[in-house]
C-alpha cells in the first residue's frame, strides 16, 4: 500500500496550465490539437479551428514515440516552435510530449506542460526531470500500469516538490481485436477517491478509433474526469500519425458541445 | 464472401404463411423463424440454389430480403438498420395488461436491480421491492438457481423463486434468474419473467439452443475473456434458434490487472451499440473496485450509449465481504442523477409509473406540446417573442420525388431554413418546405421575401398538423445536413439538439413539412429560467 499522495491545499485551483486550471472546482477542460505536429499550417488550423470550439488548450506531439522506427518521428525543437508560436498568437497554452530526460529543457523553452506518454510512465530520470523543471506534467498512465503504479509515479514528481501533476487515463491493451486499447472507466473514481490529483481522459488513444472518441469522452466525464485530451486534425485521412483516431475538425464544433451538455448534467461547466 | 440474406417477415404472419414462405424458399429456407417482439424474420442458407428469389419477395407476408455481412446475422444492425426495444413483461391474474420494462430501442434507460439474497431474502424483498420499482428499477434479478434443496446456499429454488415471483409482480416489477443447467429452464421458464445466463456460460452452446427455442428474454452476459464478436456469436445462437429476444450485459473482461476485478469495458458499448441492434445493459457491480465506484462507473456507462444497467442493490453483502452492493438511497441518488446524463445524450430515465403532466421540464416535452407553435410555446415560458432569423432559402423546382408525396409532384417547392433566437442565444432551427402551388400565391410571395414566417401562418385555425416525428440529431440524417450547412458559423451551439417533424395541412391538404429543431443545453437552461438566458447574455460556458 501507498502512502496517500501528498497535495497541495484541497481548496486550490487544481493545476494550472497558462493560466487555464484544471480541476474538481473547475470547468471540464478540453485540450485537443494533432497527434503530431507536421507543419506550421496544418498546426495553427487546427489550433484556430479547435480555439474556436471552446478548446482550453492546445496539444501537439514534436518528439513521437512511434511503435515503428519507420514511421514518422516528429519534428523536433522544429515542431515545439510552430506550436508555440501559434500559441501565443492565440493566447493559448501547449501541451507537449518529453521522450527522455534531455528533452526537457527544451520544451520548457517552448510548452506549458509537460507530457509523460504512457511508455515512460516508469522512466525515472524523465520523471525527475519533469519534477525539476517546474512544469506542470500530464502523466499518463502506462500501457500496462495498475492504478497503484500510475500513482506511485505521480507521487516521485510530487516528492520532488513539483504538485503540478494531471494523470490521464488513456486505456490499455486487452484481447479485444476492434479497438487499439481499453479505457479503464473505473480507475477515474478510483484515482479520484485515493488522490487529490486531477484526471484526464484520453478517448483517442483509448479507443484508437474516431467513431468511439465521443461516448468515450462523454463517459469519461460522466465518470468524474476533469477535461479530456482528443486529438484533431484538419484532414485525418492525410494525417502523418494516428489519424484513424483523430477527429475532423469540421466535426469538433459537434464534440464540444456534447462535452459542454454532459459537462452541465454532471453539474460543472464546460 | 458475398453477404448472408435473411428474410425480413410480416411480424403477425401465421403457421400457413411460414409454411408457404418455406415452400418458395425451398433448400435455401433456415430452419427456425425468429421473433422478436415487434419483428420476425428467416435466415437464408448460403449457396447457390435454384430458387426464384424475386417470387419470395413478392409473397405478402415477406417484407423484404435484407443483406448482412457481420458474421452474427441476426444480431447485426445492418438487419433493422436500428436499435430494436424488447419487453421484459408479464400479465397479472385476470390483468391483460403486460407490465415490466422496455430495454432498448427508443425506450427510456431502465434499471435491472440484482441481489444475492438467495432463498430467505423473501422478506427482505417485500419491503424493497416498491423502493427499488420508484428508483427506476423494472425488473429484479433474484440470483441463481439451484437444482436441488440444501446443495449451493448461494442457489435459488423453484419454490423460492415462487414466491420472488409473487412480490415481484405484486409491486409491478419482472422477475429474471440465472441458470447454468439447461435442464432447470423448463422449470425457470414457467417461473420467471427473464432468464440471465452467466459470464461464465456464455458460450454454453447447448444452454444457448435451449434458450432459442423458448419464448422468453435473456440476460446474455459477456464472458470475461470474450471478445465483441464472440460475445454477439453467442447472441447469434439463440437467435438463430428462434428467440430474437436477447438482452446483451456487458459485464467486464480480464485484463493484466489481476489484482482487481474484471475491467468494465466501457469501448465495447458504444462499438455494440454500433454493431447489434440488440438492447445493450452495462453491469458496474459486478467490475467495482469498490461499493463507491459503482454510480460513476453507471453514469459513464449511461454516457456512452448504454441502454440500462444492472446494479446490485441491498444493505448486507452477505456472502461477499468486500461486496459492491449499493444501499437502496443510493440507488434512488442515482436514478435521480442518471436523468440529466441520459437527457445529454438524448435519451430519458424509465420510471415504473408515467410521471404526471406538469409545465415542460425538458427539451422534449417542448416539442410535445404540439397544440400550439414553438415560437408561442417560448413566448409562454420566456415572457418574450423570439426573434425570427432566416438563415438560408432556396426554391425547388418540380419535380422533388424524396417530398412528393406528401406534398404535390409537379409544383414548386420553397424550401427555408430559419431559426429563433432572443438576444445572442440560439432558442431553435427549423427547416420548412412549402409547396406554393397548394396555398394563395400573395401569402406564397410574403414567405418568399420574408415578411412572413410560418408562426404567423399556423395560427390559422383551418390549419391542422399531424404525422409528427421526433428525434436527436444522432437520428436527424439529412437535417443534419443542411443545418450545417446553413449554421455553419453557429454549429458548436447547436448541439446536442431534439427535433421534431410534422406535416401542417390546409384543409386537410398537406402543405408544409415543418422540422424544428431546440438545441439541449439552452433549453435545459431556459426551462430552469436562468437569468443570466433571460437577459439575453450568454454564459461563459
Amino acid at each position: 500500500m501507498i502512502p496517500p499522495i501528498a497535495q497541495a491545499d484541497p481548496s486550490s485551483v487544481g493545476v494550472v496550465v497558462a493560466g487555464v486550471g484544471i480541476g474538481e472546482r473547475q470547468p471540464i477542460r478540453v485540450i485537443a490539437g494533432p497527434c503530431s505536429v507536421e507543419s506550421p499550417e496544418q498546426f495553427r488550423e487546427t489550433a484556430v479551428a479547435v480555439q474556436a470550439a471552446g478548446a482550453a488548450l492546445l496539444r501537439g506531439g514534436a518528439f513521437k514515440p512511434r511503435t515503428s522506427p519507420y514511421s514518422f518521428q516528429g519534428l523536433g525543437e522544429r515542431g515545439l516552435a510552430i506550436m508555440r508560436e501559434v500559441a501565443d498568437d492565440l493566447g493559448m497554452g501547449v501541451v507537449t510530449e518529453a521522450m527522455s530526460a534531455q528533452e526537457i529543457d527544451a520544451i520548457a523553452r517552448y510548452a506549458h506542460m509537460v507530457q509523460i506518454g504512457a511508455r515512460n510512465m516508469d522512466n525515472r530520470p524523465l520523471l525527475e526531470a519533469a519534477a525539476a523543471s517546474g512544469l506542470p506534467v500530464l502523466l499518463k498512465r502506462g500501457l500496462t500500469a495498475t492504478v497503484e503504479e500510475v500513482l506511485a509515479a505521480a507521487e516521485l514528481i510530487v516528492d520532488r516538490g513539483n504538485h503540478h501533476v494531471v494523470i490521464c487515463e488513456r486505456g490499455s491493451r486487452t484481447f479485444e481485436p476492434s479497438t487499439r486499447n481499453s479505457v479503464d472507466i473505473a480507475a477515474i473514481p478510483e484515482v479520484k477517491l485515493r488522490s487529490r490529483l486531477p484526471v484526464l481522459i484520453d478517448p483517442s488513444h483509448g479507443t484508437g478509433r474516431r467513431d468511439l472518441v465521443t461516448p468515450v469522452a462523454l463517459a469519461g466525464i460522466a465518470a468524474g474526469a476533469d477535461g479530456v485530451i482528443v486529438e484533431v486534425h484538419p484532414h485525418p485521412e492525410a494525417a502523418l500519425s494516428d489519424g484513424d483516431q483523430s477527429l475532423e475538425a469540421a466535426a469538433f464544433p459537434a464534440f464540444m458541445g456534447r462535452v459542454r451538455a454532459m459537462a452541465l448534467a454532471v453539474g460543472r461547466s464546460g | 464472401m458475398s453477404p448472408a440474406r435473411v428474410l425480413v417477415l410480416d411480424p403477425a404472419i401465421s403457421d400457413a404463411e411460414i409454411e408457404a414462405v418455406r415452400s418458395a424458399a425451398g433448400s435455401l429456407a433456415g430452419e427456425h423463424v425468429t421473433r422478436g417482439d415487434t419483428w420476425a424474420v428467416m435466415p437464408l442458407l448460403d449457396g447457390q440454389h435454384q430458387v426464384d428469389l424475386d417470387a419470395l419477395i413478392a409473397l405478402p407476408s415477406v417484407r423484404r430480403l435484407a443483406e448482412v455481412s457481420a458474421p452474427y446475422r441476426l444480431a447485426s444492425r445492418e438487419l433493422f438498420g436500428e436499435a430494436v426495444g424488447i419487453d421484459v413483461s408479464f400479465s397479472t391474474q385476470g390483468d391483460l395488461d403486460a407490465v415490466g420494462a422496455t430495454f432498448g430501442g427508443r425506450s427510456p434507460l431502465c434499471v435491472m436491480a440484482a441481489s444475492r439474497w438467495a432463498s430467505g431474502g423473501e422478506t427482505r424483498f417485500r419491503l424493497l421491492a416498491p423502493l427499488l420499482r420508484d428508483a427506476g428499477c423494472g425488473v429484479f434479478l433474484a440470483g441463481a438457481m439451484t437444482s436441488s434443496e440444501g446443495g449451493d446456499p448461494t442457489g435459488l429454488t423453484a419454490d423460492a423463486l415462487g414466491r420472488y415471483r409473487e412480490i415481484a409482480h405484486d409491486y409491478g416489477v419482472a422477475l429474471g434468474v440465472e441458470v447454468q443447467d439447461p435442464g432447470q429452464l423448463a422449470t425457470a421458464v414457467g417461473l420467471v419473467d427473464l432468464v440471465q445466463v452467466g459470464s461464465r456460460n456464455m458460450q454454453d452452446f447447448s444452454l444457448l439452443r435451449e434458450l432459442g427455442s423458448m419464448d422468453r428474454p435473456v440476460l446474455l452476459r459477456r464472458g470475461a475473456g470474450s471478445t465483441v464478436e464472440e460475445f454477439l456469436l453467442a447472441a447469434e445462437y439463440v437467435l438463430v434458434h428462434g428467440n430474437g429476444k436477447v438482452i446483451l450485459c456487458e459485464s467486464g473482461i480480464r485484463t493484466f490487472d489481476a489484482l482487481r476485478k474484471p475491467r468494465f469495458e466501457i469501448n465495447a458499448i458504444p462499438l455494440i451499440k454500433q454493431l447489434s441492434h440488440l438492447p445493450l445493459v452495462a453491469d458496474p457491480s459486478q467490475t467495482a473496485p469498490r461499493a463507491s465506484a459503482v454510480p460513476s462507473m453507471a453514469k459513464a456507462a449511461i454516457a456512452a450509449g448504454a441502454d440500462g444497467l444492472v446494479v446490485e442493490v441491498g444493505t448486507e453483502n452477505v456472502y461477499d465481504p468486500e461486496g459492491v452492493a449499493i444501499d437502496i438511497e443510493a440507488m434512488q441518488r442515482l436514478t435521480a442523477e442518471l436523468r440529466p446524463i441520459a437527457r445529454a445524450v438524448g435519451r430519458t430515465v424509465g420510471s415504473a409509473r408515467p410521471e404526471g403532466q406538469t409545465a415542460p421540464t425538458e427539451p422534449e416535452t417542448v416539442l410535445h406540446l404540439t397544440d400550439r407553435t414553438l415560437a408561442q410555446t417560448i413566448e409562454t415560458i420566456t415572457g418574450i417573442p423570439p426573434h425570427l432569423d432566416v438563415a438560408d432559402q432556396w426554391k425547388l423546382p418540380a419535380p422533388h420525388a424524396w417530398l412528393s408525396p406528401p406534398l404535390s409532384e409537379d409544383g414548386d417547392v420553397l424550401g427555408r431554413c430559419t431559426g429563433y433566437r432572443m438576444g445572442s442565444v440560439r432558442l431553435s432551427c427549423n427547416i420548412s418546405y412549402v409547396d406554393l402551388s397548394r396555398i394563395d400565391p400573395t401569402i406564397g410571395a410574403l414567405l418568399e421575401n420574408t415578411q412572413l414566417n410560418l408562426g404567423q401562418l399556423f395560427v390559422d385555425p383551418r390549419i391542422e398538423k399531424l404525422a409528427f416525428e421526433f428525434g436527436t440529431d444522432e437520428t436527424a440524417g439529412e437535417i443534419d445536413e443542411v443545418f450545417r450547412r446553413c449554421f455553419a458559423n453557429e454549429l458548436h451551439d447547436l448541439y446536442p439538439y431534439v427535433w421534431r417533424r410534422y406535416h401542417a395541412t390546409i384543409d386537410g391538404v398537406v402543405t408544409f413539412i415543418v422540422i424544428e429543431a431546440l438545441p439541449v443545453p439552452v433549453w435545459k437552461r431556459l426551462l430552469d429560467l436562468e437569468p443570466l438566458l433571460l437577459s439575453g447574455e450568454r454564459g461563459d460556458g
